[in-house]
């Protein structure tokens, strides 16, 4: 992240202070990348013979002409949250989770096995134990990969890619043969699924709250979802594992010349990132489905690591990434809709969404940086010291 | 691989690609292009909006043929074609029911869902439209909710035109081995599974039948490179003929049929009419599911105003299923009356066509 306020008396040269800077350049740095995707948009849109005024503004209409709408939105966006976090979890310390897709078909097989056979469980115990069920699938399988990089050395890249096709192998075979359908007579045999889940195991829908239609799909997951995206705020600003972790991510070698050890932190990370990946799926299975069909909606571990990108791994920017992505993906219907521009514009609008933060954020980064080694010199500069003229001269050239 | 992980690898390629694209007319809405629909009489009363599953317009197959039915719905003035609307999922098929329940805020009076896989999605949404008529293709949603009111399921009978396309294959090879190529594993493939296989016992009870299926979920209908891989192999292992049901990745089996030389059976529309030049030849037959006749059917029923809701079952004998019969060089005339043959037994209803691959 930006880079540690200067530990020199430099208060009486700034007025702001000091933690408003870094911020104020990631907002900065964030619109400026907002404004030139949509302006590279603008101009394929334009190459395309369209006006992007319409092509944008038909994308807005559909995510905020009425409550239903944004309600969609946020739907979508809600799996995102817990993909996304569970992705930037692990990047904190420097680990590359490409297995949250893994983690999160395999809680959605617990999640499955526990709604169907906790049953007993009365009210809303029961939708609770099928979230814990969730977390705890995604925490085994996470689990994997942590132990192969602590124990052997495995790079967690390259375990958890071979693991995701594991997943998925064990999905199907769960749904061919465990948690296959048994009451599933006549026309529900069309489709290979699992019994349909009790009531009391799916999610309330909170979208009459805000006066949407059922159909938005908008649960108690959203509120979840928020909970945890604090949660890993909390941890990382907060508490002990977090500093570690930071401390892992940034500099292995003085983390552990600092004491930390470092493969106990790996392995705690990767399991709350396993935690957090095994509720992807909740939206589909407790809201969306009311059981495990086998065209459930993959992808979405995937997805999170362009989200986590997109929210610079910090869990506001990814709630807020997140919705941004829902807005994005409601838009593929209202371009085909309303426009002429095919739905793949909305996959090329994010794919330049995620290179221009990526690159606008390293800038803004490097150009804090500088501005802080300047103002640093300009003071030593003062006091004569040799160093310190250095410093000037190279950020002058720079400039 | 995401898709936004292929765009953020070719952000530059993908702006040259545009500007290259601009110069041609929308490929992606070839369904809709179909001229002077605007000169004719129309009935300009009602919308129909065609959510389509995986795969897309130009998949030469299921959602082709119900494109086809707009099309000939248009082409008869039962809808003016600046009323209707194609919408196309995206590659993994997640937004299914955003698109559904979309095209149903736009007040658009009919929403066709192709395929199967909208039906848990329109299920949940058609209660919050009583406006809208739903059809669902191949869809089960009256028996996910049955209170629903203005949801029409249209399913077919596709082990009915599976045998006859598996008597048509075991009549032409004469041969112990034949081949079956399906999409994915479940229950709606078993039955083109299990019409095949019965269809060609019934010619020789000996015959063995391969089978291979491409994988568990959607994208199995859209990868013909594992069609074609598969569809190799069962040639290299005896089969002198293979049936596909797997959607646009059975283009991988008529490349491995061309690469063996031996001949494959379509499915869903007529695919000789629409194969390369070089496949034609190799095509025997189609089986045809008229997915087209009961589009039509929806959209000219909605005009009507006398929209038929519930389970719509379209057999043989309602001509919803059949057989091609464009191949002249191979389906000769021999052939086509031992196969109609045995059609007219199972519209008599003597004969009753398996639907599970474990009873054929």
């Amino acid at each position: 992240m930006a880079a540690s306020p200067a530990t020199m008396p430099t208060a009486h040269v700034r007025e702001r202070p000091s933690w408003l800077e870094p911020l104020l350049v990631q907002a900065a740095a964030l619109l400026l990348a907002l404004l030139i995707s949509l302006l590279i948009g603008a101009v394929i849109i334009i190459l395309y013979g369209e006006d992007p005024i319409d092509v944008y503004g038909a994308i807005l209409e559909f995510a905020f002409r009425d409550a239903t709408s944004f309600g969609t939105v946020l739907s979508i966006a809600t799996p995102l949250i817990f993909s996304a976090l569970a992705v930037a979890v692990c990047f904190k310390a420097g680990l590359f989770n490409i297995g949250v897709e893994g983690q999160f078909l395999v809680g959605m097989v617990t999640a499955t096995w526990a709604a169907l056979h906790l049953d007993f469980l009365p009210g809303p115990l029961l939708a609770i134990g099928v979230l814990v069920f969730a977390m705890l699938g995604g925490m085994a399988f996470a689990a994997i990969p942590a132990v192969l990089k602590v124990k052997t050395g495995a790079h967690e890249v390259v375990t958890t890619i071979m693991l995701n096709g594991i997943a998925i192998s064990f999905l199907a075979w769960a749904l061919n043969g465990p948690l296959k359908y048994t009451a599933g007579e006549g026309a529900f045999n069309v489709d290979l699924r699992s019994d349909k889940f009790a009531d009391n195991a799916l999610m309330p829908n909170i979208g009459a709250l805000f006066g949407m239609k059922s159909s938005a799909d908008l649960s108690l997951l959203l509120p979840l979802g928020l909970v945890a995206a604090a949660l890993v705020w909390f941890l990382f600003k907060r508490m002990r594992l977090g500093y570690e972790a930071r401390a892992v991510g940034s500099s292995p070698g003085s983390a552990q010349a600092g004491g930390i050890s470092i493969g106990a932190v790996q392995i705690k990370l990767f399991l709350i990132s396993g935690a957090l990946a095994g509720l992807i799926g909740m939206q589909q299975l407790l809201v969306d489905k009311g059981a495990l069909v086998q065209n459930y909606e993959a992808q979405l571990g995937f997805i999170g690591i362009g989200v986590a990108f997109l929210g610079q791994n910090n869990p506001i920017g990814i709630v807020f990434a997140a919705i941004f992505w829902g807005i994005l993906s409601r838009g593929e219907s209202a371009l085909q809709i309303n426009t002429d521009v095919p739905r793949e514009f909305v996959i090329i609008l994010q794919g330049i969404f995620i290179m221009t933060v990526v690159i606008v954020y390293q800038v803004a980064k490097r150009w804090a940086a500088r501005r802080q080694l300047a103002r640093e010199g300009m003071i030593e500069n003062i006091d004569g010291s040799a160093a310190a003229v250095d410093i000037d001269g190279l950020s002058k050239e720079d400039a | 691989m995401p898709k936004w992980l292929r765009m953020f690898a070719l952000p530059i390629v993908a702006l040259s690609l545009v500007a290259a694209a601009c110069g041609s007319d929308e490929p992606a809405d070839g369904g809709t292009a179909t001229d002077g629909g605007t000169t004719a009489e129309c009935n300009a009363d009602i919308t129909v909006g065609v959510a389509l599953d995986v795969g897309g317009l130009g998949d030469k197959s299921f959602n082709d043929a119900a494109a086809a039915g707009l099309d000939q719905a248009i082409a008869d003035g039962l809808v003016c074609e600046d009323n209707t609307k194609f919408v196309e999922a995206d590659n993994t098929g997640s937004n299914r029911d955003e698109n559904v329940q979309a095209l149903a805020d736009e007040g658009f009076n009919l929403v066709v869902g192709v395929g199967f896989a909208f039906s848990e999605g329109i299920a949940g949404i058609a209660a919050d439209y009583p406006d809208t008529n739903f059809a669902i293709v191949d869809g089960f949603a009256n028996a996910v909710d049955d209170t629903l009111t203005n949801v029409a399921d249209l399913t077919f009978k596709e082990q009915e035109g599976s045998f006859l396309v598996g008597v048509a294959a075991a009549q032409y090879c004469q041969c112990d081995t034949i081949g079956f190529l399906g999409g994915q594993t479940g229950p709606l493939i078993g039955k083109f599974e299990a019409g095949y296989t019965a269809g060609a016992k019934a010619i020789n009870p000996d015959i063995n039948v391969l089978v291979e299926y491409i994988g568990d979920d959607t994208t199995a209908f859209v990868n013909d490179v594992k069609g074609e891989a598969l569809s190799t192999k069962m040639y290299d292992q005896g089969a002198e003929i293979i049936y596909h049901a797997a959607g646009l990745s059975g283009a991988g089996l008529f490349r491995a049929a061309v690469e063996a030389d031996k001949p494959a059976i379509g499915v869903d529309s007529d695919q000789y009419l629409t194969a390369a030049p070089e496949e034609q030849p190799l095509i025997l037959t189609s089986m045809l599911k008229r997915v087209d006749t009961a589009v039509y059917n929806a959209i000219k029923q909605t005009g009507d105003g006398n929209f038929v809701t519930g389970f719509q079952v379209f057999g043989l004998a309602d001509e919803g299923v059949g057989y091609s019969q464009s191949n002249t060089e191979l389906m000769t005339a021999d052939i086509s009356d031992v196969v109609d043959g045995y059609a007219e037994q199972i519209v008599a209803g003597d004969i009753v066509v398996p639907e599970d691959p474990a009873e054929a």
